[in-house]
């Protein structure tokens, strides 16, 4: 686990640096991608201590892919000239953010939520931890 | 100065909200007994008291008023603040709220220093950490304080100093006798009136400028860009605002120390699933009164505004019903006033406990009665800062949400989820954050120096920051390895 933890923290470093070079060169593109990638990376180091990789991280990956594609369709329809190809009030490339980025961060609370009994803090472990270290009882 | 609303309805719930402030203060001062009452509550608070107590303590006052005047000036670049929230909120809960709920189980816990401490050892993490928390504070706390002066000059008619004693007389009434205990439940009260107002005031928004797609068209044919994705600020400046207040949302103490008050550890999860929707509720009026004063003033059905940040008291005083102009006037107050009043109990920790301790090995005795001081001293103080030195504190209120991201983001959120971080690598990382954030700051204010293609300051520092904070802590071998006391493992390893 620990190992793991390691990887995935020396692997925000490099990013961050990466993301650094990035904005300051002007690659829009893929720094929103990497940005991406830094959320997420950072949702699966919270996860780690807790998680069963089967369950967690293929949601986490999913998630990551379709801001990903989001990302990538704002890039690829974004434009300023002809008529308005509006999609609910908005032209195409801000119905992506809107109607698709905007929403996506909900999913990593339902994510937490759906798992949180069973994977982040089952009832055995935190009845351990608590007779263990606690100074007193937080459940009650 | 902000449109004056000189209307009975819009006075009477206001001076209502602030009666039921004053009830609420007076019903928390007689639960309030002890330090950990103060800043923490007493580790009490059910599920719903956290989620729209850290929902409206974040949403400041900026996004009740800032927020529609940026939407309105720049377009779609502002969406990517106030949806990044929706992400953070979430993100917050998975990355801290375990573990700093945990650690406030087995120790001491009661402010993100206390934390520091427990995590690193040794007084420098902890010292650092506070004094980072208090100059954000300072600046936070001025630029809130100066707000509930201009919204109750507008609204009640007064003079800006009478309108800052009176909004500050019902603050530090309720935030002195009932520290964080009156801070969340006026929370609860005022994040309610916020969703409330937020949700009747976005269907009169649209149906004032025509609707959705006339909105589309009219902004289209002033400026593309202005609706594109980017809005009028482009690529960069959007994207390394979203990730700032992603990452660097975090960071932000008054949302994050509010996991250390649940009384049910098990309502986390609650926290990490409403938080942001109702967040995101929150934003429909940020988006869409700036998106809909903009049309309305392009369309010459109004006229053009003095400033952008009177969008949305122009757009209340001229298109909505009095009374529901009114109760939203009580929820930008409340946006106001709720997050004032997190800042105050947190620069009072910094000050009452977390650098006394750093200095003398503990805190203040009568650490209550000495919180109460403090709350009271940082009220007048900020005042006094916001009248007489409006330069500075503008410089702090721009660089307080940069300074929490990149100050406690690594030190907090890497560092309780990484053992090998040290507590050097926490004492310079945090360092980074406040000499980069100021320097860019004033480096770009008086034109010295500005990062390229509209990159975030804020942005900059917090990558700078994570950077030398995982770097130091990976090649830095202290000469006497600290092994992690058990319960702090633990607590981490859980």
């Amino acid at each position: 686990m620990n190992d793991l933890r390691n990887r995935l923290v020396l692997t925000l470093g490099p990013l961050c640096l990466l993301l650094l070079f990035l904005g300051c060169g002007g690659w829009q593109g893929w720094f929103g991608v990497m940005t991406l990638l830094l959320i997420f990376l950072c949702a699966a180091l919270g996860f780690v201590g807790s998680s069963a990789r089967t369950e967690v991280w293929p949601a986490l990956l999913a998630m990551l892919v379709s801001g990903v594609v989001l990302m990538v369709a704002i890039l690829l329809t974004d434009r300023t000239d002809g008529s308005p190809d509006l999609v609910l009030g908005v032209p195409v490339a801000t119905a992506f953010l809107i109607y698709g980025i905007w929403p996506l961060g909900i999913s990593i609370g339902i994510l937490y939520f759906r798992v949180f009994d069973r994977l982040v803090l089952p009832r055995r472990k935190l009845d351990a931890f608590l007779s263990e270290f606690g100074r007193r009882t937080s459940s009650e | 100065m902000m449109p004056i609303a000189d209307s009975p309805a819009i006075i009477v719930c206001v001076i209502s909200y602030l009666i039921a402030c004053f009830g609420i203060g007076i019903w928390a001062m007689r639960r309030t007994r002890s330090s950990a009452d103060f800043f923490l509550a007493g580790k009490s608070l059910g599920a719903m008291v956290v989620v729209l107590a850290t929902m409206s303590s974040i949403m400041s006052g900026f996004g009740f008023v800032g927020g529609p005047g940026l939407v309105f000036e720049s377009g779609s670049t502002s969406f990517w603040i106030t949806f990044a929230a929706t992400f953070a909120m979430p993100l917050g809960a998975v990355m801290l709220g375990k573990r700093l709920r945990l650690l406030a189980e087995v120790r001491e816990v009661l402010t993100l220093p206390d934390a520091v401490e427990a995590r690193y050892g040794g007084r420098w993490p902890r010292a650092t950490m506070a004094v980072a928390i208090l100059l954000g504070v300072l600046g936070y706390l001025g630029t809130q304080v100066m707000a509930i002066g201009v919204v109750l000059e507008a609204v009640l008619g007064v003079d800006l100093p009478v309108g800052l004693a009176i909004g500050l007389g019902v603050l530090a009434f309720y935030s002195i006798a009932g520290g964080i205990m009156a801070s969340v439940y006026t929370d609860l009260f005022q994040g309610l009136l916020m969703i409330g107002a937020s949700l009747a005031v976005f269907s009169y928004a649209v149906n004032a400028a025509g609707g959705l797609n006339a909105i589309g068209t009219t902004l289209w044919e002033m400026d593309p860009a202005f609706l594109g994705p980017w809005g009028s600020r482009g690529p960069l400046t959007s994207l390394s605002w979203f990730l700032l207040f992603v990452i660097g949302g975090v960071g932000q103490p008054h949302g994050i120390t509010k996991f250390m008050m649940l009384k049910d550890i098990g309502n986390l999860k609650w926290a990490g699933l409403l938080t942001g929707p109702c967040y995101a509720l929150l934003s429909l009026l940020w988006v869409s009164i700036g998106l809909s004063m903009r049309t309305l003033v392009e369309n010459g059905v109004h006229s053009p505004l003095d400033s952008p940040d009177h969008a949305a008291p122009v757009f209340l005083l001229n298109y909505v019903p009095e009374l529901l102009a009114g109760v939203v006037f009580a929820g930008l107050l409340a946006a106001i006033m709720s997050t004032a009043d997190s800042f105050l109990n947190l620069g009072a920790a910094s000050v009452v406990r977390d650098i006394p301790t750093a200095i003398l090995g503990r805190p203040l005795e009568r650490e209550l009665l000495w919180s109460r001081v403090a709350t009271g001293v940082l009220l007048v103080s900020s005042a006094l800062f916001a009248l007489y030195m409006e330069n500075l504190i503008a410089l702090l209120g721009t660089f307080g949400w940069g300074t929490f991201a990149a100050a406690i983001f690594p030190s907090i959120a890497i560092g309780l989820n990484w053992k090998r971080a040290t507590g050097v690598a926490c004492v310079a990382s945090i360092v980074t954050s406040i000499a980069l954030n100021f320097s860019l700051e004033l480096s770009a204010r008086h034109g010295l120096f500005q990062l390229p293609y509209g990159m975030n300051v804020g942005a900059f520092s917090l990558l700078a920051s994570l950077i030398v904070f995982i770097g130091v802590s990976w090649w830095h071998t202290p000469t006497v390895q600290r092994d992690l006391p058990a319960d702090v493992k633990a607590a981490m390893e859980v």
